[in-house]
């Protein structure tokens, strides 16, 4: 992680709209700069060609300017915008306060949640926010307004991990069916009875996208403490006393073991599985991400 | 078993230290919240519970070491073998005195050898009391080499009985001293005018040793003998270091027969004579044997006689550089002739000197010569200077003073201080008070060795599986 970008992984940054704000703009702006544009052509706001005019194109299309200048008719080609629903779902649950490095699974997420957001908007995409705990569902609705990035970045900020998933069933709201959507989901994926994997399938349908984003921290994957300790859950108050050093190889092939059932589940269910260390930095992560879905795109 | 300082025993509350942190480093074992336990296993294998009983003796070790290290400080006293040689030195007659009677008793039952403080340290049955002066510190020297586990040395501590070289002090020997009681005694009786006696009264303690002499009519003798005659303390009697002729006489000279014999003072007769005797140089020895006369208890005579007179008299003075006549005088003092040889070494020389073969020694040594140079020119203030009055008075009665010191030094009460009885290094642990305490203990020796090589491998073990816990 750069030290310019951790040092702004402070309460007093994350916990603020505009440090939000701040820290997605300079995770995205990190790599934006170059970035290639869409290889698909339509209308929209960026211009990209003209082309000549032909019957049965759509009149709407015809810029009149251009005719006045040349006395021919073409059609103002701008890139497609792709004005896809960008849905971010947030596990809320307690489990995601695990931190390491002094930074926590949610607050990774907040911030890998706001950077994305900020590239949506720079897109021109929709995009809303659902937080999801035993207590409730926070819900930014989806819109396309100028307040919404700030209204988003709000609601990511008040954001606390509380209690459990939620086990009362009243997720049908999340579970919307229409149009395009992309769903972003972020989670430790630490489930109870599969409901986690229950719910991430019925997000799955043929028209939409789902993306797991799986956080985990680097110790918690290897178990490299050092030394015999007390694990408490976060969850249920549970402890067990573990002698890290002689579980550590027993404990890593669990964890290898279920993340590789947890990525062929998901793949069966065409859901992209991306397992996020938080060793790594956001712009990393950011990098590797957007490098997978556009190959995944052509 | 004993502790020297027992005091330190306190140090065993520090046995909480290592059992609080064994306690609270238990309960406080650092908790890390985790998102879920589903890959975690209670680890109660065999593995963790080595570790356990590790941690539980490091703790047994951690404790054992805090005690040791109590112990240690405490001093502790082991048992020590039986066969250890314990003496308890004497110095003569003391161990009769109801000061230390019982002391010694004591110590005899505890299994103390009793020995005498005399040279070869005869048993104290064996052998009988001498009364005299002992070397104090050849004897001490001698005990340290004896190699003795404990000693114990009661002595009068005269100063007169420390000569030669200081001895250091052996950490095996405790060193007690019997202050004397204070004396008044008398050195000699004198006769000099029919009807008077004059008494040299001497007082002693510790401290100082103080002589005066006491005038009294013939008469009233028995009273100042009732009052004077105190036989010093366990009647201890003078006794010369070496064993000429003339000391072996005076130690014969008791103090208890001493004072009872009125010694017949005759006078001393000195003649002044000389060819062309200089006026100030006969000035000066006239006034000087003048003021000796007035000052000591001899009669002193002089007369000046011219060099072809009769010439009679104990002494001569001849102050003239030829030979003087030799019939009818004992001791002649005479000038130096003036030879280069002379002059060169004159003025190493004290203004008076014996004679012949040893002419660097002083007069006072030299007793067997009766003929003293005057190596200077007698003037006013060499005569000051050298003390010329002094160094006569010292020549003239010297014979009529021996004897007396050996009785004087037998009489002599004072004791040598503490710090100045042996050299410095080890201080001897002499105050009498705690020696009763400590010589309870004389059958223990000190375990301090072997605990702190003790504690040393505890430290080391503790380090050892500290580290191999860690890893």
């Amino acid at each position: 992680m750069k030290t310019q970008l951790s040092d702004l992984l402070k309460p007093e940054v994350l916990h603020t709209v505009t440090g939000l704000e701040l820290l997605a703009r300079i995770v995205v702006e990190g790599f934006m700069s170059g970035s290639n544009r869409s290889q698909s052509i339509g209308s929209g706001q960026e211009f990209s060609q003209y082309r000549s005019y032909e019957p049965g194109d759509d009149l709407r299309q015809l810029d009149w300017k251009m005719y006045a200048r040349s006395e021919r008719y073409y059609i103002k080609q701008a890139e497609i915008e792709t004005n896809i629903t960008v849905k971010f779902m947030l596990d809320g649950s307690r489990s995601m306060a695990y931190s390491e490095n002094n930074i926590s699974k949610l607050q990774y997420a907040k911030v890998i949640a706001a950077a994305l957001a900020y590239l949506a908007r720079k897109q021109s995409d929709t995009f809303g926010l659902y937080m999801v705990n035993d207590q409730g569902v926070t819900t930014i609705q989806p819109r396309f307004e100028q307040q919404q990035f700030m209204r988003f970045l709000h609601a990511l900020v008040e954001m606390e991990s509380a209690g459990t998933w939620n086990q009362a069933g009243d997720l049908e709201s999340l579970f919307d069916h229409h149009g395009k959507e992309l769903i972003i989901f972020f989670s430790d994926l630490y489930d109870d009875d599969d409901d986690l994997q229950k719910f991430v399938s019925r997000l799955k349908t043929p028209r939409n996208e789902v993306i797991v984003f799986h956080l985990m921290g680097g110790k918690e994957l290897a178990l490299s403490y050092n030394g015999a300790y007390t694990f408490e859950d976060l969850e249920n108050n549970q402890s067990v006393k573990v002698d890290t050093v002689q579980q550590q190889k027993d404990y890593a092939a669990r964890v290898q073991h279920w993340i590789r059932d947890t990525r062929m589940w998901m793949l069966e269910k065409q859901i992209h599985y991306y397992l996020v260390e938080m060793d790594a930095s956001f712009e990393q992560v950011l990098r590797d991400f957007l490098k997978v879905r556009k190959t995944l795109a052509r | 078993m004993g502790l020297l300082n027992p005091i330190w025993l306190w140090g065993l509350t520090g046995l909480m230290i290592p059992v609080a942190i064994h306690l609270l480093s238990r309960k406080d074992m650092r908790i890390i919240h985790i998102g879920s336990l589903r890959h975690l296993v209670h680890s109660t294998t065999r593995q963790a519970i080595r570790i356990h009983l590790n941690a539980y003796g490091l703790l047994a070790l951690r404790c054992l070491i805090v005690a040791f290290l109590a112990l240690l400080l405490a001093g502790l006293l082991l048992p020590g073998s039986d066969n250890a040689r314990r003496w308890l030195v004497v110095e003569g007659g003391l161990e009769q005195t109801s000061q230390w009677k019982n002391f010694v008793d004591s110590l005899e039952a505890d299994g103390f050898e009793l020995r005498r403080l005399q040279p070869g340290f005869p048993r104290l049955n064996d052998s009988e009391a001498k009364t005299f002066v002992p070397d104090y510190w050849m004897l001490a020297g001698q005990l340290s080499r004896v190699q003795l586990d404990r000693c114990i040395v009661i002595s009068r501590d005269r100063a007169s009985g420390f000569a030669g070289m200081r001895a250091s002090a052996d950490s095996t020997v405790t060193w007690l001293t019997s202050s004397p009681d204070s004396s008044v005694f008398v050195l000699s009786l004198n006769r000099s005018l029919p009807d008077t006696i004059i008494a040299r009264v001497g007082r002693s303690d510790e401290m100082r040793t103080v002589y005066e002499s006491v005038k009294v009519p013939v008469s009233q003798e028995n009273s100042l003998m009732q009052k004077y005659t105190q036989v010093p303390a366990a009647g201890v009697s003078a006794q010369p270091a070496g064993g000429t002729q003339q000391n072996a006489s005076a130690s014969n000279n008791t103090i208890s027969s001493l004072p009872h014999t009125v010694q017949e003072l005759s006078a001393i007769r000195v003649a002044i004579s000389g060819t062309n005797v200089a006026l100030e140089e006969r000035r000066i020895v006239e006034a000087a044997i003048e003021a000796i006369s007035n000052d000591v208890i001899v009669p002193l005579q002089f007369v000046f006689v011219e060099p072809n007179g009769p010439l009679d008299g104990d002494w001569l003075i001849w102050l003239s550089a030829d030979e003087p006549p030799t019939n009818n005088i004992a001791s002649i003092i005479r000038k130096a002739p003036e030879s280069p040889e002379a002059n060169s070494i004159k003025s190493f020389r004290p203004l008076l000197y014996a004679s012949d073969e040893a002419p660097l020694l002083s007069a006072h040594q030299s007793k067997v010569s009766n003929t003293w140079w005057i190596t200077k020119p007698l003037t006013l203030s060499t005569a000051v200077r050298e003390q010329f009055t002094l160094q006569l008075a010292t020549v003239l009665l010297h014979e009529a003073n021996s004897g007396l010191g050996w009785a004087a030094s037998a009489y002599d009460q004072r004791v040598m201080s503490d710090e100045n009885r042996f050299s410095m290094g080890d201080q001897l642990p002499d105050d009498s008070k705690n020696s009763h305490e400590k010589t309870s203990d004389t059958t223990q020796r000190e375990g301090g060795g072997i605990l702190a090589v003790i504690v040393a491998l505890l430290f080391a073990c503790e380090r050892y599986i500290a580290n191999r816990q860690q890893l």
